[in-house]
């Protein structure tokens, strides 16, 4: 075993060193669910029987909701790379 | 950066003079400097292992001390392991000052921290009596010695370079004790200190005075101890002797610390009481029940298995028993010790215009540098706030409320517009100051990723700066024409600060949001609202140009202030991306012009 591997090794016995990467895959992967519930949450919304105005503002944040979804998971696949 | 820190430590006078002295008795007195350059080694020794663990640790030394301190039994189990595996109650000391001073952490559960801490020291006490006397400790100090200079050569992350200090630093202690070993060992053939042995209470005040002096002097309680046990181990001393020593040195540690804390803030103040208390109550016990105290470590170590003529571990087992009882006796009065300390140390008002989280203390610890930052900074935007809101002469609390913006314009602040130069003179420029000096500083103990972070932190307290002097600028024509006869050009003002008022009222929701995804949706939605106004305005203003409406003078100053309201807000969205998003989720997650051009075309 190298030494770098046994540092790595040692370090992630002792929890000393989680690595940004993985760090920031959970935080988007986390956001990703969040922002597909509220999606979610719209849709049920929409289904009611509220103004057509009501039902304007919640289609723009469901637009906006998609579009952070794609980004994040743009961002998602960039740090995969 | 753990070099140049180093570098900055040994300089330390202590260890020059501890140098210096064992190079001018090397010819004399050979035996008494290799003693002499032992404690020099240990310091050092200690030093490189301190400032390893600060590099290595990567925030998980902070996590736990901010986690697990909640109750004190929780602060206290949590100071002892500290201590015991980083061998360093100094270290601990300076993180538990620094989140006191951040306010990450309360002064009950600090003082439990440092309760168990002085409980984590006696580890020490054992790991000389355990490893350096049984075995040849300096044959285990070369190999780790390689090692830690061989890592930074292989492998370049900083955090590899904090393992090779601890490895380092180990070695170089290991290198201490066989030192100071050999010293007593060779000593013994000519000068018997052991005839200066003394009984009874006389002798346990005497010696206990020693080793308080000679704790003040080596400023480490540690590399008393391993002084003692190696003088003991080796026959120099007698073991009753030994064992006032010991309390000695614990008292003597209160000194450092009371020193330490005479340039320090108020809370630096107060945990080095807290611990001048316990250690002086605790070595009153120890010294009031030394003979009980030592039929009970006769006791246990028959118990233990610990043989009746290993004196060393007797000694260890002692230091820990009597810190033991000192935390059982003070620990239940931490409550009112807190009380007593909060009065004794009443923290001078903090005055306009000056920080409150920042302070050198923090400066030491990259990880609570970045912390302290960030907290002073959203301190410094929440004036800044304030200011803005005031310079459009709009309630804060108005903006903070549901109510219409129409409404919310019309309760104006005061009658008068206030003085935003003043202001930012009075309340605003030395902080801003403060902050930046404090990141270019804290930049030097950093990692990169680290320089990273807090740069932003200094781009982030520039884009606020940047929206104060724009309100500025806005406010002269608002004053200007919300008091002109003609309705257009009052109406136009009125949108550019409903415009503002409505940022500032997201950035409330943004600031009092906990979750990452309504930050992030809410950020992207204030960016979408500032592109709308603007071509609103834009298209308002050309309209009010074609058809004659405005003079060209009043065209020019909409120009103008419509754009400084895009820099406002572009610049305390900006902020806001660095300091209310989650740090994990990189900043590109955000919608950018693109997007909102294909989101409005929609």
């Amino acid at each position: 075993m190298g030494i770098k591997k046994f540092i790595e090794d040692v370090k992630n016995t002792l929890g000393l060193d989680i690595s940004k990467k993985t760090l920031k895959k959970d935080a988007l992967k986390t956001l990703i669910k969040k922002l597909a519930k509220k999606i979610k949450k719209i849709n049920k919304k929409l289904k009611r029987d509220i103004s057509e105005k009501g039902k304007n503002k919640l289609r723009q944040e469901k637009e906006l909701i998609k579009l952070q979804i794609k980004k994040a998971n743009k961002v998602l696949k960039k740090i995969d790379k | 950066m753990v070099e140049q820190s180093f570098l900055r430590k040994i300089i330390n006078p202590i260890i020059i003079v501890f140098i210096l002295t064992a190079l001018v008795l090397l010819g004399s007195y050979p035996d008494f400097s290799t003693i002499l350059g032992g404690i020099a080694l240990f310091l050092i020794g200690m030093e490189y292992m301190e400032n390893g663990f600060k590099s290595l640790s990567g925030g998980v030394l902070e996590n736990i001390l901010k986690k697990f301190t909640n109750n004190t039994i929780k602060a206290i189990t949590t100071g002892f392991f500290a201590t015991a595996i980083v061998q360093s109650s100094s270290l601990i000391s300076i993180i538990v000052i620094s989140f006191l001073g951040a306010e990450l952490i309360t002064l009950a559960s600090a003082i439990g921290v440092i309760f168990g801490s002085n409980l984590g020291t006696t580890a020490t006490a054992w790991l000389v009596s355990f490893f350096g006397l049984k075995i040849k400790i300096s044959l285990y100090a070369m190999p780790m010695l390689i090692m830690g200079i061989m890592i930074p050569l292989l492998l370049k992350e900083t955090s590899y370079k904090g393992f090779a200090s601890i490895l380092i630093g180990l070695g170089v202690i290991f290198l201490g004790i066989g030192f100071m070993k050999e010293g007593f060992e060779t000593l013994r053939n000519g000068i018997d200190l052991a005839a200066y042995a003394m009984d009874g209470y006389l002798g346990i005040f005497v010696y206990v005075i020693v080793g308080a002096v000679a704790t003040v002097i080596i400023q480490s309680s540690s590399a008393t101890m391993a002084l003692i046990i190696t003088a003991l181990a080796t026959g120099q001393i007698e073991y009753a002797n030994a064992l006032a020593l010991a309390i000695g040195a614990n008292l003597g540690t209160t000194v450092t610390a009371i020193l330490g804390a005479l340039k320090s803030n108020e809370n630096g103040k107060r945990l080095a009481v807290a611990h001048f208390i316990f250690n002086m109550i605790t070595g009153l016990i120890a010294i009031v029940f030394i003979y009980q105290l030592t039929d009970l470590v006769g006791y246990l170590s028959t118990i233990v298995g610990i043989d009746k003529e290993s004196y060393a571990m007797k000694l260890a087992l002692f230091h820990t028993i009597f810190n033991l009882l000192g935390v059982l006796v003070v620990s239940p009065f931490i409550k009112p010790l807190v009380r007593f300390l909060e009065k004794l140390f009443v923290p001078t008002a903090i005055e306009v215009g000056t920080v409150k989280y920042i302070d050198d203390a923090a400066l030491t610890i990259p990880d609570i540098a970045l912390q302290s930052a960030k907290k002073e900074l959203r301190r410094f935007y929440k004036d800044a706030y304030q200011l803005i809101a005031h310079g459009i002469n709009v309630k804060k609390s108005n903006i903070q409320s549901e109510q219409p913006l129409d409404n919310v314009i019309k309760d104006q602040y005061s009658q008068n517009f206030i003085d935003i130069d003043q202001h930012y003179h009075l309340k605003i420029k030395n902080i801003y100051g403060q902050i930046i000096d404090f990141c270019t500083r804290a930049q030097e103990q950093m990692n990169s990723e680290q320089v990273e972070e807090i740069y932003k932190l200094k781009l982030a307290s520039r884009n606020i700066v940047q929206a104060i002097k724009d309100t500025k600028h806005l406010q002269k024509n608002i004053i200007k024409y919300s008091q002109s006869s003609n309705k257009l050009i009052k109406q136009e003002y009125h949108l550019l600060i409903k415009d503002l008022v409505q940022v500032l009222r997201e950035l409330y929701k943004i600031e009092s949001t906990k979750e990452s995804e309504d930050v992030i949706l809410n950020l992207s939605s204030i960016k979408i609202k500032i592109e709308e106004y603007d071509k609103m305005l834009n298209k308002n203003i050309d309209n009010l140009i074609r058809n004659s409406l405005v003079t060209h003078e009043m065209a020019t100053s909409l120009i103008n202030d419509s754009a400084y309201v895009y820099d406002i807000a572009g610049n305390l969205l900006e902020m806001a991306e660095i300091l209310f998003i989650d740090e994990n989720i990189i900043e590109d997650i955000l919608i950018d012009n693109e997007d909102i051009e294909d989101y409005l075309s929609k």
